[in-house]
């Protein structure tokens, strides 16, 4: 199309030279654009079973140990098990829950074993950052405490923990501390835990897992404000949404006759050419039509 | 021996529990009941001291008599306590919902009433005065057309509106277990924890059936279609909301609180059903 337009079109030698040059521009980048499409979807096709190779394992990978749980902080859990994997720990309410689907899940903070009279068990201090049941533990409101081994204490909200270090948010700055200087930590939704694997060769073997809250029984947010919503629907008078809901309500009624209105003026008006041929419930507007357009006729034609 | 079909049931069971081993006068589940109570070595020793025809006759007994009569009854009253505890627990949840639902209904039926009202409004007096405008003799029937088309649009937008309306409002609430949280094992709280005994008995099987109360109750529910299937992620989502272990972010609907209304009363009839075992064991009681 370019091209005939330039043989069409009597153009100076260098206004003809500069377009030239554009078109074979414009045609490197194109295929400049094309070689780059091609090279992403190649790696793409390539990269993608390594990924999904490399994540697979990951998923599928077995936890290092499994207890069963009866109560942590205020929820009692009939049949809860602990599932811990590396620095993560799990908590599910039923075995047959999907694992993204936990009632808690989150860090473990020092994770150690003991041997001790009672035997074989695995300490440590649970964080939880996820989970349906996190908002019975904590509110996301409350500063947490972290006492270093210096005896310094940072207010904040922990973040984030990986194996070495805790990310803590202290007014807008994030803090990193290593874990081998955190003395304690208080948080609703931070347990000192005691586990010990249940053993699966004794039937009703004893359940010796223990969760013990890191800020006392009675401070944790837990089952806070449960009434409250619910109340405030019923009880509270919402004015502003009135008055909104009355104007809205005002507005859409105004919109349904303002906008046949418009319309009616916006609408070219018909030639009443053919009386004859409207009849009905069209005789009105060819009437009206009619009238507009000076025919002295067309009313009684109309309505005829 | 009396002929048992002159005896009354208390009478006739007093026979056959002095004959009879205790195993065959006891029910199946309430035998599952004794056990778990452990009064079936009471129930066994005092079957063994043979003191009935001189209890009747003199309206007193033996000390060891009336120390196991009085620990077995203790058992009994501690059981139908517990399980009273339970209902009353339940018995309160059912008239919060339907608190809940009564405050929630009546401003769906204003709203609806006030709908009703527009629509009457739209259709009968603006459409009526829209139709007068167009009678042939008007000058100009622009006006009618117009206010026969607003009314229209308006009867229209009212139906979506009633539509919308009839499902009530959406609320939300905090986390709030209550008892049916247990049952589908989602964590609970220590309000809505059940006493041993009443758990023990939910998690029986009847005599003859392998799966056990709670699963043939939570079974029940799912075959009505008052949960979805449990193996749904919408289904375990459903239960959480329905047994408050979740925060409701307007999931507070008038057909979730009706289903939980429902499966909390089904609840309290299963869980009563424990006071005709322990009838049973006091009739086998009160006739050795």
């Amino acid at each position: 199309m370019r091209e005939s337009f330039l043989n069409r079109v009597k153009l100076p030698r260098s206004q003809a030279n500069r377009l030239a040059a554009q078109r074979a521009n414009l045609i490197e980048r194109g295929e400049l654009l094309r070689l780059v499409l091609v090279f992403v979807l190649v790696i793409h096709t390539i990269l993608s079973p390594c990924v999904l190779a490399a994540k697979v394992p990951e998923a599928a990978r077995p936890f290092d140990m499994r207890s069963n749980l009866t109560r942590i902080g205020p929820l009692h859990m009939s049949e809860g098990v602990v599932l811990i994997r590396a620095n993560e720990m799990v908590i599910l309410s039923d075995q047959m829950d999907p694992l993204n689907e936990a009632e808690l899940s989150g860090a473990i903070v020092n994770l150690r074993s003991v041997e001790d009279l009672t035997g074989h068990s695995t300490r440590g201090t649970s964080i939880f950052f996820k989970g349906a049941s996190l908002a019975a533990l904590d509110d996301g409101r409350l500063l947490e405490q972290v006492e270093l081994a210096s005896g310094v204490v940072l207010e904040g909200r922990i973040i984030a923990v990986t194996n070495s270090t805790i990310h803590m948010k202290i007014k807008r700055l994030t803090k990193v501390i290593a874990q081998d200087q955190v003395k304690s930590i208080k948080s609703p939704r931070a347990f000192q835990f005691s586990l010990q694997p249940a053993d699966r060769t004794v039937a009703n073997s004893p359940n010796n897992t223990t969760f013990e809250p890191t800020l006392g029984s009675g401070v944790a947010s837990a089952f806070l404000d449960t009434e409250q919503p619910l109340k405030f629907h019923f009880t509270k008078h919402h004015l502003a949404s009135r008055a909104a809901m009355a104007a809205v309500s005002v507005a859409a009624i105004g919109a349904c006759f303002v906008l046949p209105m418009i319309v009616g003026f916006v609408t070219p008006k018909m030639q009443n050419n053919s009386s004859s041929s409207s009849g009905g419930g069209s005789s009105s507007s060819s009437s009206s039509s009619g009238c507009s357009n000076g025919c002295s006729s067309g009313s009684g034609s109309g309505s005829n | 021996m009396a002929d048992p079909a002159d005896l009354s049931e208390t009478e006739e069971r007093s026979v056959r529990a002095r004959v009879l081993p205790l195993n065959n006068v006891l029910s199946a589940s309430a035998r599952q009941l004794a056990e778990d109570l452990e009064i079936m070595p009471l129930l066994t020793k005092l079957q063994g001291l043979k003191e009935h025809d001189k209890r009747k006759e003199s309206g007193q007994c033996s000390h060891e008599a009336t120390a196991l009569r009085l620990e077995i009854t203790e058992n009994v009253v501690t059981t139908m306590l517990q399980c009273q505890q339970v209902t009353v627990e339940i018995d309160s949840e059912i008239s919060e919902v339907g608190e809940y639902m009564a405050v929630m209904a009546d401003k769906r039926d204003k709203a609806i009433f006030f709908n009703n009202l527009a629509a009457l409004v739209a259709n009968g007096l603006v459409s009526t005065a829209g139709n007068y405008l167009q009678m042939p003799q008007t000058i100009n029937e622009q006006p009618g057309e117009v206010l026969e088309t607003g009314s229209s649009q308006m009867s229209g937008g009212l139906g979506a509106l009633a539509l919308y309306q009839q499902a009530g409002e959406k609320l939300s609430a905090g986390i709030r277990p209550n008892m049916l949280a247990k049952v589908f094992r989602r964590p609970n709280n220590e309000q809505t924890e059940y006493p041993d005994v009443i758990w023990n008995y939910l998690n029986a099987s009847p005599v003859g059936i392998k799966q056990t109360r709670r699963e043939m109750l939570v079974e029940s529910w799912e075959k009505l279609g008052r949960i979805p299937p449990r193996s749904s992620s919408e289904g375990r989502r459903y239960i959480r909301i329905v047994s408050g272990t979740i925060p409701q972010k307007r999931t507070v609907t008038l057909d979730m609180l009706g289903d939980r209304s429902a499966m909390l009363g089904d609840l309290r009839a299963l869980v009563g059903q424990i006071y005709k075992d322990l009838l049973n064991l006091m009739l086998v009681v009160r006739a050795l």
